[in-house]
């Protein structure tokens, strides 16, 4: 993925404002991903997103150049959704049944498109749906952690940079997070898994 | 290997990243219970894998900028206000000083008597039928808000003697009977809550009625598009609402949304279609969490297919 350079940063705090549309266009794709997986709302994703820039715009003074830039955005962007959702406090205040059932509906028919098994694609959309609403039972770190590393694919550097953690605790949380998911999901879900 | 372990082993494997070892997969060859598992994993890996993305809104860009601009205007508007006008804010402060700490040097030459004592003032406005004021805040600093026509004469006469009292020293029986006595240059601000409206425009605004309210009023006959807004002021404690009037021409998507004075979004109130006519929504001053918004001034956004319309709202508590 394009980084903007630390030139370009530089200029930005010099107030060369117009280049803020260049980090926009670069990691606004990746901050609505990472929002929308935390709040699973598109529209409070963009939200928060939206948030997530302004804060950069008016913060972009204080990067020190110590980390990747998309680092301290992604950072931003983790800390703005674990705030908003500490806010929220009921996740029933935000209709995401709607949502889903509307991505459930484009994921078939994308499937049906693309020559895949509507079965097996409407299966898959479930299972998603079940694994994101057991993710909401977990404490925002380790909800991070799956986020980060098991869906947006960042390496544990990465997250360890993003989530200010040694990369040891990164792997061993992880490792332990997806196990417990994955053991709360078989016990929730065997019958549909296939498991007797 | 036995099942247990094995389970263990399935739990933590990762597809991609690692391969299970031989003994287990031998295992796993030999028992159904744990081969079934092994797919379930799979599976699971893969729809945590791939989970969904959406597609941020076509106005993304002129929505974070938007954003920005009001976060700016806002802090550098903070600096301004008070450095703009520098003779405004000194004879602000010049004044707020003169009445918290009860100087009065023309009451002091005109009646050669010691100033009045906070006492006096406290006693006499505490008489029956009348309201006690607290000593450090005079009806200018007061937060404006709607009072009953009686209320408000009992109030001017309670302002009016109040002065009428500071200004007279000890000397309250002649001072009472003749307000009209009192210095030029104090009795216009204290008399000035007291005067009528002039005009309908005037009447509408103390009533509560937006200046968004009287223009889209003016068009209303005509059958246009635009957003009437009553209540700007909200008590959240009375049961107080805004309400949105708003008519529109032709059917389509109307959002109505609460920004705070930070620009971020504490309460959608309406966002859906809507068809030609007119509709009204409510505000009552609470949150998307539920919650009671704090004082303060919020921005009701209005946007639909026709237009867009901006409102400011108070909370008061």
């Amino acid at each position: 993925m394009e980084e903007i350079t630390f030139e370009e940063i530089k200029r930005i705090q010099q107030g060369e404002k117009n280049l803020f549309d260049r980090v926009m266009l670069l990691y606004k794709e990746k901050v609505a991903g990472i929002c929308f997986k935390y709040m699973r709302s598109a529209e409070e994703a963009a939200d928060i997103a939206q948030e997530v820039f302004t804060q950069v715009y008016c913060n972009i003074g204080k990067f020190r150049f110590q980390s990747a830039f998309s680092t301290w955005i992604y950072r931003l962007a983790v800390n703005c959704c674990i705030n908003r959702l500490k806010s929220l406090k009921r996740r029933s205040v935000i209709n995401n049944a709607e949502n889903t059932r509307d991505e459930g509906q484009y994921g078939v028919e994308k499937a049906a498109d693309e020559g895949k098994p509507v079965d097996e694609e409407l299966e898959l959309k479930e299972l998603k749906a079940i694994v994101m609403e057991e993710l909401e039972s977990f404490p925002p770190v380790e909800r991070s952690l799956i986020i980060l590393k098991d869906m947006e694919g960042f390496s544990c550097d990465e997250i360890s940079a993003i989530l200010k953690m040694p990369v040891g605790s990164v792997k061993s949380r992880s490792a332990r997070t997806r196990e417990k998911v994955r053991k709360n999901l078989i016990r929730k879900m065997g019958e549909k898994l296939g498991l007797s | 290997m036995d099942c247990r372990e094995a389970t263990d082993i399935i739990l933590r494997f990762m597809p991609g990243e690692e391969n299970l070892d031989a003994g287990v997969m031998e295992h796993i060859s030999s028992c159904m219970a744990c081969s079934e598992k092994l797919k379930a994993v799979l599976k699971i890996t893969r729809a945590i894998g791939s989970a969904d993305d959406f597609a941020l809104p076509d106005d993304f860009e002129e929505r974070v900028r938007r954003s920005i601009a009001s976060t700016a205007e806002k802090k550098h508007g903070e600096g301004r206000r008070v450095f703009a006008y520098p003779l405004a804010a000194a004879a602000a402060v010049v004044f707020v000083i003169i009445t918290l700490f009860n100087i009065r040097p023309a009451a002091i030459k005109q009646s050669g008597t010691v100033p009045a004592k906070k006492s006096n003032v406290t006693a006499v406005a505490a008489a029956p039928g009348r309201k006690v004021k607290s000593p450090g805040r005079t009806q200018e600093n007061m937060p404006p808000r709607s009072v009953p026509a009686t209320e408000k004469n009992t109030q001017q006469n309670d302002t009016v003697l109040a002065s009428a009292i500071d200004e007279g020293g000890g000397k309250n029986d002649a001072v009472l009977s003749n307000t009209s006595a009192l210095p030029a240059s104090r009795s216009p601000a204290f008399q000035q809550p007291a005067q009528q409206p002039k005009t309908a425009v005037e009447a509408d605004k103390r009533s509560g009625v937006s200046d968004a309210s009287v223009k889209s009023g003016q068009t209303q006959e005509k059958m246009q598009a635009g957003a009437q807004v009553f209540g700007t002021i909200i008590h959240p404690s009375n049961n107080d609402t805004a309400q949105v009037k708003c008519s529109l021409t032709v059917p389509g998507q109307v959002r109505i949304v609460i920004y705070d004075r930070n620009g971020m979004i504490i309460k959608r109130v309406f966002s859906g279609e809507k068809p030609a006519g007119t509709f009204t929504v409510e505000w009552k001053g609470e949150l998307d969490s539920g919650m009671t918004a704090s004082n303060g001034i919020y921005i009701m956004y209005i946007k639909t297919e026709e237009f867009e319309q901006k409102i400011k709202l108070g909370v008061i508590k």
